[in-house]
């Protein structure tokens, strides 16, 4: 059976993310040729009615197309972590994942940041810093990756706006750093992309 | 100062309004309701504090705000605060009688009570006051039983602010020195008109709301560059067509006058100030006066924010934000002026679900429409908030949406809308 796959994410600054995920994987497998014959990505953004907003573009968009013939595997990336400004009440993912499924999804896979996709960023500290054009601070205190990326934000004068386009700060990070310590939570996505999760990219970080 | 809550009652028609202050908090209700109200009490309640003895005895009959509504005709003002003073554990109030019918105004109670640092974390008086009588804490190990002459229209705050050898005279100060703004103002035209500012003229500016925003802006990128490097980054972060805003300083340089020969040159050189904007789609940067409202009204409050931050301002009410915006920016409008508002409370009323979908719920106040004519806000139980959602979302709607359905509903939906509340 063909197979394809679908990443759904909640936000600008999110989907420029899992785009670089997506770079940097292809740029892993040796041929840089996805195993899958249909890659679909998708940014749900808007006002609200995010979870009948999504469940509409897949239905549209991959369940009207794929269904018969194609084993569907839909990606789903979000936070933890609840944003203080995000849409009340959140998405309801688990209701999402049953009626994904009742629509075509073949299988529904959650990819987790915890807390937030601002704590993937930090991993690269020094890419932020640069993109800032601000020192790196000696001491940085969060609870979050989000909150410290809000204080980095604010020592160069800026206010980070979550989920929001910033252009320029997720090109600058550095997806080799990055990658490793997002392992876990990246790896579902690596292996229906067809990296081998026991890649060599990834073996030094999982024997670490 | 953090202020952390406020309590008013008798003022036109609210009654017993509680109000714990979060980074924002909001008020929701029917038209015609009280949100303004609440918020013009506020600033009464703040200003009888902080002026002079004659203003407060106009206050005291001030009738416009004089409860005169016949289901609550309250005699009494109340007036209480909850704040951090230098770390200090603050609460202040008075309670006045109106004066009307004949009868004199005068203030009636009086207390400053402050949390001890000791295991027990108990409030004691520091002052103390009931119709006959006035105290207040004379040092660290006595009671507060020194007592003090008063007149009937003077607060004893104000008087022991002359006491200088008071050990908690930083509390006194701050409680004198409290400011609040509310920005009610829906004209994005005006504060971007050009005004010169004629040489030798002080320049200075306040939050009376006569402010020029292109000279404020030029003031505070000399002064404090890196605030207005703030203003101008979070106002191009939820704008992003725009590419740069500048603030320019034009001299006027006056020719000797044909018509008026009495007239020296100097008196009418000076300057003005505006500001250009350049759009990514646009040939020519452009005045940005031209730019739409919702664009100027951000910019505006962005700004009036930053001289309330430096002014050391504790509150900021800002009266309908969501006017003149597209849904599509509040929620990035949000986070700005949680990021602006470090050092202040910001209280904002709201007619928009789409503002409000963005809003933590337990940090909504909503007046119960009621046929009575009193406003009483009433927070969301926190323990509520999942039960409030579950519901919205049963209904395919945001929070928002179904608060403001609730309140236009009938009354079913009210009395569903009063479980959500601490009512």
């Amino acid at each position: 059976m063909k197979k394809c796959v679908v990443i759904y994410t909640e936000g600008e600054t999110d989907y420029e993310f899992y785009n670089k995920v997506l770079n940097t994987i292809k740029n892993k497998i040796p041929d840089k040729i996805f195993k899958v014959d249909v890659l679909e990505k998708s940014c749900i953004t808007g006002i609200g009615k995010f979870q009948k907003k999504l469940l509409n573009k897949f239905i549209k968009e991959i369940a009207k197309k794929y269904s018969k013939d194609y084993e569907i595997i839909v990606f789903l990336c979000y936070d933890t972590d609840v944003f203080e400004f995000g849409i009340h009440p959140p998405i309801n993912r688990i209701k999402l994942e049953d009626e994904l499924k009742n629509n075509g999804a073949s299988k529904v896979v959650h990819i987790k940041a915890n807390r937030t996709i601002e704590d993937f960023f930090m991993y690269d500290i020094d890419g932020i810093v640069n993109f800032l054009k601000i020192q790196k601070p000696k001491n940085l205190k969060g609870l979050t990756g989000l909150e410290k990326l809000e204080k980095l934000f604010s020592k160069a004068n800026r206010i980070y706006q979550k989920g929001h386009k910033c252009a320029g700060l997720v090109d600058s990070l550095n997806m080799d750093i990055i990658f490793p310590n997002i392992c876990d939570e990246i790896s579902p996505l690596c292996k229906q992309l067809g990296l081998d999760i026991n890649c060599d990219y990834c073996k030094k970080y999982v024997s670490n | 100062m953090d202020i952390k809550r406020i309590k008013i009652d008798g003022f036109k028609n609210l009654k017993n309004i509680d109000l714990t202050l979060n980074n924002i908090t909001s008020l929701l209700s029917i038209n015609s309701y009280g949100k303004t109200n609440t918020l013009t009490a506020i600033l009464f309640g703040i200003d009888f504090i902080i002026r002079n003895n004659e203003t407060k005895k106009n206050q005291m009959m001030y009738s416009p705000v004089i409860p005169v509504n016949k289901n609550y005709l309250s005699n009494t003002f109340s007036f209480e605060i909850e704040m951090n003073v230098k770390g200090e554990e603050v609460i202040y109030g008075y309670s006045f009688l109106w004066e009307k019918s004949g009868k004199k105004g005068k203030i009636v109670s009086e207390y400053l009570k402050v949390k001890e640092p000791t295991e027990s974390q108990k409030f004691t008086f520091y002052i103390k006051r009931d119709e006959n009588n006035s105290f207040y804490k004379p040092s660290k190990t006595g009671s507060c039983n020194k007592s003090v002459l008063i007149e009937n229209y003077e607060l004893i705050i104000n008087k022991i602010k002359a006491y200088d050898e008071l050990y908690y005279m930083e509390i006194i100060k701050g409680i004198n020195s409290l400011k609040v703004f509310i920005d009610h103002d829906f004209n994005a035209i005006k504060p971007y008109n050009i005004t010169q500012i004629l040489d030798g003229e002080v320049f200075s500016y306040d939050l009376s709301g006569k402010n020029n925003i292109p000279t404020i802006l030029y003031d505070i990128q000399k002064k404090r560059p890196e605030r207005y490097n703030l203003i101008i980054n979070t106002f191009t972060d939820i704008f992003p067509s725009i590419e740069k805003i500048d603030v320019v300083e034009i001299p006027i340089i006056a020719e000797k006058n044909i018509h008026n020969n009495n007239i020296e040159p100097s008196k009418v050189a000076g300057k003005f100030y505006a500001l250009i904007a350049k759009d990514k789609n646009l040939s020519t940067a452009i005045d940005f006066n031209n730019m739409s409202d919702g664009a100027k009204r951000i910019l505006k409050v962005l700004t009036n924010l930053e001289i309330a931050s430096n002014d050391g301002f504790s509150i900021v009410a800002i009266e309908e934000p969501e006017n003149s915006l597209n849904p599509k920016v509040l929620q990035q409008y949000l986070i700005a002026l949680n990021g602006f508002a470090k050092n202040i409370k910001v209280i904002i009323t709201s007619h928009s679900p789409y503002l409000i979908n963005y809003i933590d719920p337990s940090r909504i106040y909503i007046g119960l429409p009621n046929d009575n004519g009193i406003a009483t806000f009433y927070k969301i139980k926190d323990k509520s908030v999942n039960k409030l959602m579950n519901d919205a979302e049963n209904l395919d709607l945001r929070v928002g949406d179904y608060l403001f359905d609730l309140m236009s509903g009938d009354s079913s939906d009210l009395e569903i809308l009063t479980k959500y509340t601490e009512q």
